[in-house]
């Protein structure tokens, strides 16, 4: 009955295949490509794609489907480590500041206010103007701009609970304030949580694509699959299958983590009806 | 009115906080920069010369307020990098000059294209009844908040440009000369950054009316004897439109960060461009001003949009 | 005037309303009582037209004179609905506030109707409103015309409503719970209200209501609904005097009557609270940096007690103060002056709501067992074991008559009474003296109600408690009080043993608030 409601949810399908493959290419490409990300060939210099070179070749003669799935693995692995420390972040202040407000939640949001509005990716490129680029260095600035967007959800969301009936029962019983945050409050935000941690994934994608497009990301001779769309536009006329590989594999995957997460949000409304039901 | 003044208060505390933030980011932070801006075939006399001019001998308060108080008068420091001629500095001021009217310029069109697509796509989905129709907008909307901004750039450039020659990538005209020519080879870069934000808006909107339409006042208007037609234009349309104005406050923030990755795409001379070579650079004085200059910007924007909501909104309006 | 022929509606399946037959003269006052889920919405709203995609209309007719509104199942066109609606029949809900459009103005949305039925003159139209928003009782309609909801009073959108109802002069008005959200004293002056324009205009009335003493007072005749059928029609005085029905004799006995008391024991001589000079404030505006921190004094120099034993019954109006009161006794809020003195254990609460009561991420047994442990972790010297726990939790749902499979759902599965039970268990699990208890029936039916209330007179009894009971129903108050404390805006105003109150109410304003039926 379950397994067949899943089913049916065509997003949630659709949504985990196509991370799948993402997810399966970045794996293998740890121990496996077709050819070496760095090998370059003179004689193979602009190879249009053929079933040799699935994705053609760059002006080294490099193949790009096999960089493409290196560009995968780092790409994938930068934006799960910028959800990680920015999610981790934003949970604790955003709980601590929501749920007990005063004069350091004024402080703190009057900071996440200015961040807020300041656009993310322009916040990463101010920390990566002081610590110079690089990829750890991007993880890091990236990891900060998106602290705020999380932190503003979570208080928000301990603000509206905090108030709640339940929760006043549980100050009447004497729960210690860390277990009503953690404990009592903290199960209750997960779902609005588990959505903005699925967009964050995917803006993480987008902007460390954009910051190693820029070249203030990821440098070379490591595939990233933005710092290769930089390489590439230089040779648009010659090889524009050198361009669209790599743009063409972040919009599946972007597109296949956002399907899967409305997949996954279809699914828990679907079970919150036959709950209440 | 009083809330005016607040507003302002607050408006001002922040645009204090950020230019401190941005003067102990670039100017303390940094340390030292007297080295790397004469090489290291300087004497100790120029260098000496130098830290005194740049006020780098002083303690770092007075140096803020003396920052501070020239930027406030319109002097925007001298550049680390860029030089006039061989004695010379080049001043902020002067680099800037001319990018900003390109960024803005981006910006408003990109922003006039979001407006103009986005909302009566929007309408159209949620008033549509076909099954087909709301699949494929679902499909297309999901498709374009997918793309990065800078990918549609590298697709338009090869599409438009190369394959049918519709604009010259790279032949940017300057707004001085042709401003024609200037408005048309923005289109390009401006339709590059309102796609995924299109698509985001109609969304938007979209889910603002489906739930506005569930609300007790539309069953109130339909059981007056109001058409469909009425109820939606005379009573949802400006409900729903309230949330995505400040959704569309949000977004210009970004849309103005999309505008610096785009510039790097279509080779436009904006604030963008400058602000990116500067970073790899390491010329501190002018990204410090930059960043200032996009900040009171977004904050400018941001005031706008809460003045005009409470406006337009009744219910804040009132109290 | 009206005809309803077996009508039937479901939604994805489960029928809501099953085959029901009935008919409104004109000029009559008809009342569809039931509780929730009786089909008594749906039925209201498949005259009108107004269903939702979900609903499935199965079959049936309704005619209205000699024209077919729904014929076999099928409905008119649009243009039919849409003349009849407003013009002919018109509508008002439960939610006044909601029900208005919050960004138009009340005089623009009462002036559409005029725009669609009519072809009034431009002019003419806005006097045509103010002289409606003056047979509604509402006084200075032309300052009013250009008010937004927002900027008036519960009351007052109800009028607003009900103008909007009768301006065009329908043949019938569908009420849908129109008072349900009002306050005691104006839901009487609406029923007044309502009541004198129907009869003024002869205008036909359909009153639904899950209030069986407001459909006693109104109507002419009454239907009886359950499960979406019928159960039984006739003159209200018959129904109410001579119900054939056994749901509707169920259903009668289970409202909270002033006319029998069961005697109870007398409380005890100690005090369990005691309250003196009690003042309390509430923090305006948040707590900005940039806002003064405005107090506004909420409570002023209220005091009581309450022995042990006792049933102390709060009663007032909402925004008079009464949640605000219980939340100082409870030390949830800390701004206040005064003394509050509780003599045992600190208090426990049972709220209203039983949905937003109980945490939807935890299983009902977690719940019970979450107090004890609390308890173990605050008190070095109690030690339970996790067995001691769990058994307590057994125990605690067999006395709130649950049955022992509870202990593993969720609340999402549970009905709203049985929550308040598993509410009511979770409060009582760490035998507190003292029960705040806020509006704990308000949310229920009637015969829901009826069977927490006994239950927590047993439970009264078994675990020799004293309760703090809120409630904005005088009735329920009656049936379970030994003594009360009337309120008005953060005062108490009059104070008593039970019965003399009620009898011979010493203040003008408990003599409006019992001034019901």
């Amino acid at each position: 009955m379950k397994i067949r409601g899943i089913l049916k949810n065509k997003y949630l399908l659709t949504g985990a295949g196509m991370t799948f493959i993402i997810l399966f290419a970045a794996l293998l490409s740890v121990f496996w490509t077709p050819y070496s990300t760095t090998a370059m060939s003179i004689s193979e210099r602009f190879a249009a794609p053929s079933p040799r070179h699935l994705f053609g070749t760059d002006n080294f003669g490099r193949d790009i489907f096999s960089r493409v799935m290196c560009g995968i693995g780092s790409t994938v692995l930068i934006s799960f480590m910028i959800v990680a420390i920015s999610a981790t972040a934003g949970i604790l202040i955003g709980a601590f500041t929501g749920y007990f407000g005063g004069i350091l939640d004024e402080i703190v949001m009057r900071i996440t206010d200015a961040i807020n509005g300041f656009p993310s990716i322009l916040l990463a490129l101010v920390v990566i103007s002081i610590l110079g680029p690089g990829r750890h260095n991007l993880i890091v600035s990236l990891g900060i701009a998106f602290v705020p967007s999380y932190v503003r959800i979570v208080r928000g969301e301990f603000i509206r609970l905090r108030d709640a009936d339940y929760i006043m029962r549980a100050k009447l019983m004497g729960v210690s304030k860390l277990r009503i945050l953690f404990v009592h409050i903290l199960p209750n935000i997960f779902s609005t949580f588990w959505v903005s941690v699925m967009i964050g994934f995917n803006n993480g994608i987008l902007a460390e694509s954009g910051m190693s497009y820029l070249g203030i990301g990821v440098q070379p001779p490591d595939a990233t699959l933005g710092n290769m769309l930089s390489d590439a536009q230089g040779y648009l006329t010659r090889a524009p299958w050198y361009a669209i590989a790599p743009g063409l594999t972040i919009v599946w995957i972007v597109l296949g983590f956002s399907i899967f997460s409305e997949g996954v949000r279809r699914e828990a409304e679907r079970k919150g009806q036959y709950d209440k039901g | 009115m009083r809330y005016l003044l607040k507003k302002i208060m607050t408006l001002s505390v922040t645009l204090f906080l950020v230019s401190v933030a941005a003067f102990i980011a670039f100017q303390i932070i940094p340390g030292d920069v007297v080295g790397s801006i004469l090489g290291t075939e300087a004497t100790p006399e120029r260098e000496e010369e130098l830290r005194h001019e740049l006020m780098l001998d002083r303690p770092p308060v007075e140096r803020y307020f003396h920052w501070l108080f020239n930027v406030v008068k319109g002097n925007l420091g001298v550049s680390y990098r860029y030089s006039k001629n061989m004695n010379e500095m080049m001043p902020v001021k002067e680099l800037i000059g001319d990018k900003l009217p390109v960024t803005l310029s981006l910006a408003a069109l990109s922003i006039l294209f979001i407006i103009a697509v986005s909302i009566p796509l929007g309408v159209l989905w949620a008033r549509s009844k076909s099954r087909a129709l709301d699949a494929a907008l679902s499909v297309l909307t999901q498709v374009s908040m997918a793309i990065p901004a800078f990918f549609i750039g590298i697709l338009m450039t090869y599409l438009f440009g190369i394959a049918l020659k519709l604009f010259s990538p790279g032949a940017y005209v300057s707004y001085h000369k042709d401003f024609k020519g200037f408005i048309t080879y923005l289109i390009f870069p401006a339709i590059s950054i309102a796609i995924p934000k299109i698509g985001m808006t109609a969304r938007f909107l979209r889910n603002s009316m489906l739930t506005e339409i569930k609300s007790d006042y539309v069953r109130t208007a339909y059981s007056k004897g109001c058409s469909e037609r009425r109820v939606m234009y005379g009573h949802v349309l400006k409900n729903a439109l309230m949330p995505v104005i400040t959704f569309l406050g949000m977004i210009i923030a970004e849309i103005v960060a999309g505008s610096i990755v785009i510039e790097q795409v279509f080779s436009l001379p904006g604030i963008g461009r400058l602000l990116i070579s500067s970073i790899s650079t390491r010329d501190f004085p002018v990204v410090e001003i930059l960043i200032l200059y996009i900040t009171f910007v977004v904050i400018f924007v941001y005031f706008t949009v809460d003045i005009l909501y409470r406006v337009i909104d009744p219910r804040i309006s009132g109290k | 005037m009206i005809r309803v022929k077996n009508l039937t509606v479901s939604f994805g399946g489960k029928t809501a309303v099953n085959g029901i037959d009935f008919e409104i003269n004109k000029g009559e006052i008809v009342g569809v009582v039931g509780e929730s889920g009786s089909g008594k919405s749906v039925t209201a709203l498949s005259i009108m037209g107004l269903l939702s995609d979900e609903a499935d209309i199965c079959g049936g007719d309704v005619y209205f004179e000699e024209t077919a509104l729904l014929e076999n199942g099928r409905k008119a066109e649009d243009s039919v609905y849409r003349t009849f609606r407003g013009n002919m029949i018109s509508m008002i809900f439960q939610e006044p506030m909601t029900s208005l459009n919050p960004t138009k103005r009340v005089g623009a949305q009462v002036a559409e109707m005029l725009r669609l039925h009519t072809d009034t003159h431009k002019d003419e139209i806005r006097g045509r409103v103010c002289e409606t928003f003056l047979s509604v009782g509402l006084k200075d309609p032309d300052e009013l015309y250009d008010k937004y909801p927002h900027e008036l009073s519960g009351g007052m959108r109800q009028r607003v409503m009900i103008a909007m109802g009768i301006i065009c002069k329908p043949a019938l008005i569908i009420a849908d719970e129109p008072t349900t959200a009002l306050d005691v004293t104006v839901q009487n002056q609406i029923i007044a209200l309502l009541k004198r324009i129907c009869s003024e205009n002869t205008i036909g009335l359909l009153f639904i209501t899950h209030d069986l003493n407001l459909a006693k007072r109104i109507c002419n005749r009454v239907l009886v609904m359950k499960d979406g059928i019928i159960v039984e029609q006739g003159a209200t005085k018959d129904i109410f005097e001579d119900p054939r029905n056994e749901y509707t004799k169920r259903l009668i006995e289970a409202v909270p009557s002033r006319i029998h008391k069961k005697d109870r024991g007398k409380p005890g001589k100690e005090n369990v609270l005691s309250v003196s000079e009690l003042n309390v404030f509430y923090r305006d505006g948040g707590n900005s940096l940039f806002s003064g921190k405005s107090l506004r004094h909420i409570i002023k120099d209220v005091s009581f007690e309450i022995k042990r034993g006792e049933i102390l019954g709060l009663v007032g109006e909402s925004g008079c103060g009464k949640t605000t009161l219980s939340k100082a006794v409870l030390g949830l809020n800390k701004n206040y002056t005064g003394k509050v003195e509780h003599f045992s254990e600190y208090p426990q609460m049972i709220f209203q709501d039983p949905y937003s009561s109980l945490n939807p991420t935890k299983t009902v047994g977690w719940l019970l067992m979450e107090p004890l442990r609390a308890k173990a972790d605050q008190k070095p010297g109690v030690r339970y074991s996790a067995e001691d726990i769990r058994s307590a939790a057994y125990d605690m749902l067999k006395k709130v008559e649950l049955s022992e499979d509870t202990f593993r759902k969720y609340p999402a599965q549970l009905s709203g009474g049985q929550r308040q039970r598993v509410s009511i268990g979770q409060a009582l699990i760490t035998h507190p003296s003292l029960v705040i208890a806020d509006e704990p029936v308000s949310a229920l039916d009637v015969t829901i109600q009826a069977q927490i209330m006994e239950l927590m007179l047993k439970l009264k009894e078994d675990m020799a408690l004293s309760y703090l009971f809120i409630s904005h129903d005088i009735n329920v108050v009656y049936q379970m009080c030994d003594r009360i404390m009337v309120m008005k805006s953060g005062e108490i105003v009059e104070t008593g043993d039970t019965r003399e109150i009620y009898e011979s109410p010493r203040e003008e304003y408990t003599r409006l608030l019992l001034a019901e039926s």
